[in-house]
């Protein structure tokens, strides 16, 4: 068990390795830390022409989200059904062949489903934020607007103009430019230390949410060995691949690192990426201010078995709370 | 010295926010598309919407992939 444990979270890190690795994947990541980096100094017709290609990207992302449409279901919940979702006329289910393919680890359906549905989600949020940030560019870079007070030189141009009307041989002094060099210097340099105490607190803050995200709203559903039928049998789990749950059951899934089996309670909603940022086996479910306060119960692996006892969890747990 | 006025900063600021989803969106939706595209493709002719939700697939792939 540990040796499949092992090889699993094995592959699972190299399959993620291999995706990081991969240029191409990442192209449009790396698109958008240049642009993050260096768009508040591109001039105008730069920025307007990144603008455009903010909403080209935007323009394919959503033409993929609604042909995505077409087929996946629209959310979390319509994936308990992923085995029988618009099965094909040869009685065919796509995501229970996507789950048997060879490189998924032996998913069920409904993991797959949650997989595309997922990625669809955060497509759409994409398309949101490219199309804000591109017209925005686009906006400002043919507008020619300025966050500081209009400069003086340009002004007294424009008041003063060289080319006088009926006096063509008058030619003003240019004005004299009131500023010193080092102003400019002065001027550049608190641009970047206020953009980079913006980033930063904004940065500071979006962890600071995450940090009580996780502390706060993050329960773990009860685990358990896969091999202890005596737990099986006290929460009340079926497979669900071999038959829909009735009523009063809950349906099981296996971990992603550990392979230890998960009672899925109430209506939780698995977010794998978050265990990034914590112990694995979290999920986050959707009675958040309705659960009472509870310590997270530690994972109990194969190899815990027997030499502690199995922490009790209070049946509040399993109460379901609807808004 | 570039020119350090022009309005730049709030889609600098959106395009932080972007870091997550664009990143998950390149490894993540990367992957299925390849997943998917190593499937049997007959599964993609018999399922309904089925080549449109694949070449739904394929454009975020692309997107992403530029």
């Amino acid at each position: 068990m540990s040796l499949t444990t092992s090889h699993h979270a094995c592959q699972v890190s190299n399959n993620y390795v291999q995706s990081l690795t991969n240029i191409q994947a990442t192209a449009m990541f790396v698109w958008n830390i240049i642009q993050w980096l260096f768009t508040f100094i591109w001039d105008n017709a730069i920025l307007a022409a990144v603008g455009v290609v903010d909403l080209g990207l935007a323009a394919t992302l959503l033409t993929g989200v609604v042909f995505q449409s077409r087929f996946i279901p629209q959310s979390y919940s319509q994936c308990r059904n992923a085995a029988s979702w618009k099965n094909g006329v040869d009685g065919r289910n796509f995501f229970a062949v996507f789950a048997t393919a060879a490189g998924q680890n032996d998913k069920d359906p409904d993991t797959a489903c949650r997989d595309f549905v997922r990625i669809w989600i955060l497509a759409i949020v994409l398309v949101t934020l490219y199309i804000i940030c591109g017209t925005i560019n686009l906006l400002v870079g043919l507008a020619e607007k300025h966050i500081l007070p209009p400069d003086p030189i340009v002004e007294s141009r424009k008041k003063q103009p060289y080319r006088q009307p009926f006096q063509p041989t008058s030619w003003p002094d240019p004005p004299k430019n009131p500023y010193p060099r080092i102003y400019g210097y002065l001027m550049l340099y608190c641009l970047l230390s206020d953009a980079l105490y913006y980033f930063w607190t904004t940065f500071r803050f979006g962890l600071r949410c995450l940090r009580k995200y996780l502390s706060f709203k993050i329960r773990s559903p009860p685990s358990f060995p896969v091999d202890d039928e005596e737990a099986n049998a006290e929460h009340h789990c079926v497979p669900k691949k071999n038959a829909p749950a009735a009523v009063g059951e809950v349906v099981f899934s296996n971990c992603f690192v550990c392979a230890a089996r998960i009672c899925t309670v109430c209506t939780a909603l698995y977010l794998p990426y978050l265990r990034i940022f914590s112990n694995h086996c979290k999920a986050v479910t959707l009675t958040f201010f309705m659960v009472k306060e509870m310590p997270i119960p530690r994972l109990h692996g194969p190899q815990n078995h027997g030499a502690q006892p199995r922490i009790q969890m209070p049946p509040v747990v399993y109460s379901v709370h609807v808004f | 010295m570039p020119d350090t006025t022009r309005i730049g900063i709030p889609s600098c600021a959106i395009r932080l926010i972007c870091h997550v989803p664009v990143g998950l969106v390149s490894v993540l939706g990367t992957r299925l598309y390849h997943a998917a595209d190593e499937l049997d493709q007959s599964i993609f002719d018999v399922i309904p919407q089925g080549r449109v939700f694949f070449r739904g697939v394929e454009f975020v792939a692309r997107a992403v992939c530029l």
